[in-house]
């Protein structure tokens, strides 16, 4: 194996290795009771703040990584995760479009009434997933502020 | 794109992944380079030009009519 290669796959164990830890760990530590069904649900306010600053430090540590592995790349393999991304992240991302509608019209009660539907739920579906194209869309004009920056 | 590396590299008994040692790049990227299916960029065409001791258009020639595939 080339020393490159070597190198990229020891970053990668220790960008996912290292992320796993980061994150899992107020998950394991503070681990709350379980409660029957139909219990009030309780938010534990200290342990969604760990969850939330450790999964931050988790996103932190992988791009750290992710940085270091992009630059040990050589051109090719970069052209090909720029292409993979670009078009891969495109289609992907729209083609769960026709599955959003469906389930948050209800498709899955209908299909399967055991399912359940509720304004609330379809609400917090329809954020769910509005989270992950504003990420995207966040993260692409970012990536074409800074582009545009540099080449300037 | 068309190219003379292949025939270059054969010329001094390289393998494609000791020439991809000498440019710093991985063997796929050689293979596609040799194959046509990848146009290196300006630096790696100039360290290629370099490692053969040749100008940049003695190994890499532009394909004006490319055949149809």
């Amino acid at each position: 194996m080339q020393k490159r290669q070597f190198q990229i796959y020891t970053y990668a164990a220790i960008a996912i290795l290292g992320a796993m830890a980061l994150m899992w760990w107020p998950l394991v530590l503070g681990r709350p009771p379980v409660h029957p069904a139909n219990a009030p649900v309780v938010i534990n306010g200290p342990r969604v703040l760990a969850i939330t600053v450790t999964s931050a430090l988790g996103v932190a540590w992988v791009m750290v990584f992710g940085l270091r592995i992009w630059r040990r790349q050589d051109e090719f393999v970069q052209q090909g995760g720029k292409f993979a991304w670009y078009w891969g992240g495109t289609v992907g991302l729209l083609s769960t479009l026709p599955i959003y509608m469906f389930i948050s019209q209800g498709g899955l009660h209908w299909l399967w009434p055991q399912v359940p539907a509720s304004r609330e739920l379809a609400r917090a579906f329809v954020y769910g997933y509005g989270l992950s194209y504003l990420g995207v869309a966040v993260g692409v004009i970012s990536a074409r502020a800074v582009w545009r920056v540099r080449n300037r | 794109m068309k190219n003379r590396l292949k025939v270059l590299r054969a010329e001094r008994n390289w393998s494609q992944a000791e020439l991809a040692q000498r440019l710093d790049v991985s063997r796929q990227s050689v293979n596609a380079i040799e194959t046509g299916k990848y146009d290196p960029s300006l630096p790696l065409a100039f360290r290629i030009a370099r490692l053969f001791d040749m100008t940049i258009e003695a190994i890499f020639q532009e394909e004006l009519y490319p055949e149809a595939s």
